[in-house]
């Protein structure tokens, strides 16, 4: 197909191959930036999730011994987002609750698992009640409501004791909205 | 099916018409290569807006996350390297395509009767683009777009009457900020890619209105536009892609290290299609000297290519037109390279400088790159970089050190690590490179050496002590045989080894961790055999006051009150010198409230003279 194709099309086949080629040209040639624009719009896909993070979040002098959820701030002692590394900085809330003094602390995630909203503990009821949408959770983060909002009970946390004291919790965030716990 | 959709579509919208306008239009004389430039700028000017767009969706325009950004979409973003380099290249592309089609249209005086409006049009978007060129050199915020912006917008604070102002609102203030940025990225991915679409449009239109202007002496039937032309243009484009696609990833766009006004970038030039306007200014002295160059003479030649469809009309106009435009465009041409040999002929001294300072400007942008790998503090990247042992050791060590000391490795040929390299015009002191290293301290130990001019040689110590001592006692082996002699030499080595060791310094842990047996022979031979506690304090062993303390020498606490103040007892007071205090090192902070250079600035200069600074963990690995 070179200056040697002058009448419009001499004969069918030729034309036909010529206006292949041309679409195709014309195609790539307009797609090709575009891909390169889809790349790198789709990179977060192609990034390692997050694992779980161990993370000191209290000492036991700091829990009482009684049974009851207390609430403690998760601080993240070298947060990124991006380019930036940060100084430390909370990422999240969890309840920690200690039988009494010979047992380890449980812990739970505070984000209801129905929609991320976080759960409040009141003391009056005993139950952990999501102000979103009222899921209710008794101590150990099981529904009490017949039928829950929520798919799911709330999220335990592995929790670890270090140098005798110091309350280390395997902090990790779970999809919302889905009956199965499911890292994200 | 197919059809009965595109039935309903066409019924309300008339699309078949238009696209078959499109495709079917008539080219006269039939499909020719020499059709092809028109297309292909309109599909750079595509490419720019695709890949604008999605870098757009990546960057983020202030001065602590500008430069940020465009380091996370080049480094760490999948495909961002390419993308940013499609775009970088493709808008030079544009000026060469320009360019191209401009000679065409002069050649063929397509600029006549009745096309002068388009010609005006063209002229018009080819303004916008080189301001849209200019306006997209700063949005990475490196010291490159950085000081290259400075001269333009200087340039235009000397615009007679308005200057002052016409420069504030481009920058938004009296100095470069944050609304520099912003202003520059609205007009940049705002205001003139409206600006481009609609003068290209309008181009296209009424391009369209007047047909390709075909050669005269055609005799070639007419065709359609689809295949045979589509086919052309189709192939044109793709391989400018394919042009550009190979620039981004054989050469990667650059980025040049963060702006920093206090950090000096001598390397700074504008994009070469700016080069000769560059180049002009050089010619022209003084204030009003600017002007003209910089506007009065770039204005006349934009006016001379907008006469030219008046000029045109003259007997020899278009001849005369075509002269103007190649004269133009030769001595773009000449003073691009004029600009060019004068930086890059490594003969003269302001190109070996200039190569100096690229290079600097390269190792420069390196560190910035190796530090950002392991998280840019909020402060942002140039604040990182002043904190950075390396990156602003070297600025301080040239600021303050340099006037006196060399900062080296002679034992190399070429010049490694820029950042590490400080060679200066007239030193009167020892070269600093590697202080402390066990290389250091065996040439100071060596009697060839230590009056050169690397230790004692240029100094007031020259004729000191030391330098006696280092002569007549391990230089004189005269009374040894050959197997005392090798011995001998090991035991010297033993007692550098073991000095050196003192350092701690970071580069050493290793071999300083595998030769501890021969430390410690060294440090017994230091005191018991070669007598330098007759001079030297070391550790429990000697005293203060002849000598400068051993104790922990080349460490970063022993560094650091080095450099506060040298005539301290621990360091060169003696009562032989106590007269010529003055021709020793000065005093950096010898008294706590009156500081030359303040607690922070120590800190780092200690750090960069041991070579102490943060290294990404799969860096270290890999050496």
């Amino acid at each position: 197909m070179s200056s040697s194709n002058e009448k419009p099309s001499p004969e069918p086949r030729r034309s036909f191959f010529t206006k292949l080629l041309a679409g195709l040209t014309g195609v790539v040639a307009l797609l090709g930036p575009v891909g390169a624009g889809i790349a790198v719009l789709l990179d977060p896909l192609g990034r390692k999730k997050t694992e779980g993070k161990w993370i000191r979040v209290a000492t036991l002098d700091a829990l009482p011994a009684d049974g009851k959820p207390y609430r403690f701030a998760v601080v993240d002692e070298a947060p990124t987002d991006k380019w930036n590394l940060y100084d430390p900085q909370p990422i999240g809330t969890l309840y920690l609750t200690r039988l009494d003094a010979k047992a380890t602390p449980t812990a739970i995630s505070a984000e209801c698992p129905h929609l991320g909203c976080t759960v409040d503990f009141q003391n009056s009821s005993g139950e952990f009640h999501c102000p979103c949408h009222s899921a209710d959770f008794d101590v150990h983060g099981v529904r009490t409501d017949e039928e829950s909002v929520s798919p799911r009970d709330l999220d335990s946390l592995e929790v670890e004791i270090r140098k005798g004291k110091e309350i280390w919790v395997d902090y990790r965030k779970f999809k919302a909205g889905v009956g199965d716990q499911v890292v994200v | 099916m197919f059809r009965r959709i595109a039935d309903w579509l066409d019924d309300r919208t008339g699309c078949r018409k238009a696209v078959h306008e499109v495709l079917y239009r008539r080219i006269p004389g039939g499909a020719r290569w020499r059709y092809v430039w028109g297309t292909t700028l309109i599909f750079a000017v595509f490419v720019e807006f695709v890949t604008g767009l999605f870098l757009w969706m990546h960057y983020s325009p202030s001065t602590q996350t500008a430069w940020e950004s465009v380091y996370y979409i080049q480094y760490e973003m999948s495909g961002g390297s390419l993308l940013r380099g499609l775009h970088h290249y493709m808008a030079q592309a544009l000026m060469v395509l320009l360019a191209l089609h401009l000679m065409q249209v002069v050649i063929a005086g397509a600029y006549r009767a009745p096309r002068e409006v388009n010609h005006w049009t063209g002229l018009a978007l080819m303004a916008t683009l080189l301001v849209m060129g200019q306006t997209g050199y700063l949005l990475p915020w490196d010291q490159r777009g950085y000081h290259a912006t400075q001269v333009a917008t200087n340039i235009a604070g000397v615009t007679p009457v308005v200057g002052d102002q016409v420069k504030a609102i481009a920058i938004g203030g009296s100095e470069f900020g944050h609304h520099t940025l912003t202003r520059f990225f609205a007009l940049h991915a705002g205001l003139l890619p409206a600006l481009l679409l609609g003068l290209l449009m309008l181009h296209v239109a009424i391009g369209r209105r007047h047909g390709v202007t075909a050669p005269v002496e055609s005799k070639r039937p007419d065709t359609p536009y689809w295949p045979d032309q589509a086919l052309r243009d189709g192939i044109a484009c793709l391989a400018v892609l394919g042009t550009v696609g190979l620039l981004a990833t054989q050469w990667r766009a650059d980025l040049g290290p963060p702006s920093d006004p206090t950090v000096d970038f001598n390397s700074a030039r504008p994009e070469w299609y700016f080069l000769f306007l560059f180049q002009l200014l050089s010619y022209f002295k003084g204030a009003s000297g600017m002007f003209i160059a910089a506007q009065l003479i770039p204005g006349l030649l934009l006016l001379g290519m907008a006469l030219m469809p008046f000029v045109g009309r003259w007997k020899l106009g278009r001849s005369f037109n075509v002269v103007f435009l190649f004269a133009l465009l030769a001595s773009v041409a000449g003073l691009t390279g004029v600009a060019l040999y004068e930086d890059y002929n490594g003969k003269t001294d302001e190109s070996k400088q200039f190569l100096a300072h690229l290079a600097l400007g390269h190792d420069q942008a390196e560190r910035a790159r190796e530090l950002a790998s392991m998280g840019i503090p909020i402060e942002g990247a140039k604040q990182m970089l002043r904190d950075d042992p390396k990156a602003a050791g070297y600025q301080l060590f040239q600021f303050h050190c340099a006037a006196c000391h060399d900062h080296y490795d002679a034992q190399s040929e070429t010049i490694g690590d820029r950042l590490l390299h400080v060679q200066g015009d007239e030193p009167t002191a020892s070269n600093l490179y590697g202080f402390g290293s066990r290389q250091w301290v065996e040439g100071m130990l060596d009697p060839e050496k230590i009056a050169g001019p690397h230790y004692f040689g240029r100094t007031l110590l020259a004729e000191g002590e030391m330098v006696e001592w280092v002569k007549d006692y391990i230089g004189d082996v005269s009374d040894l045989d050959e197997s005392e002699k090798k011995t001998y030499a090991k035991q010297v080595k033993a007692v550098a080894w073991a000095l050196s060791a003192e350092a701690k310094l970071p580069y050493q842990r290793d071999i300083d961790q595998r030769d501890q047996a021969q430390i410690s022979v060294g440090n017994k031979l230091a005191i018991e055999e070669f007598g330098c506690i007759d001079c030297h304090k070391m550790g429990d062993q000697g005293d203060l006051g002849t000598g400068p303390d051993l104790t922990s020498y080349g460490s970063h606490d022993w560094l650091l009150e080095f450099l506060k103040n040298p005539h301290a007892e621990r360091f060169y007071y003696s009562k032989e010198n106590y007269d010529e205090v003055d021709r020793l090192m000065p005093a950096y902070a010898a008294h706590a409230d009156d500081p030359k250079l303040s607690d922070h600035q120590l800190h780092l200069l200690t750090r960069w003279l041991r070579q102490d600074w943060p290294m990404p963990v799969d860096l270290k690995a890999g050496e």
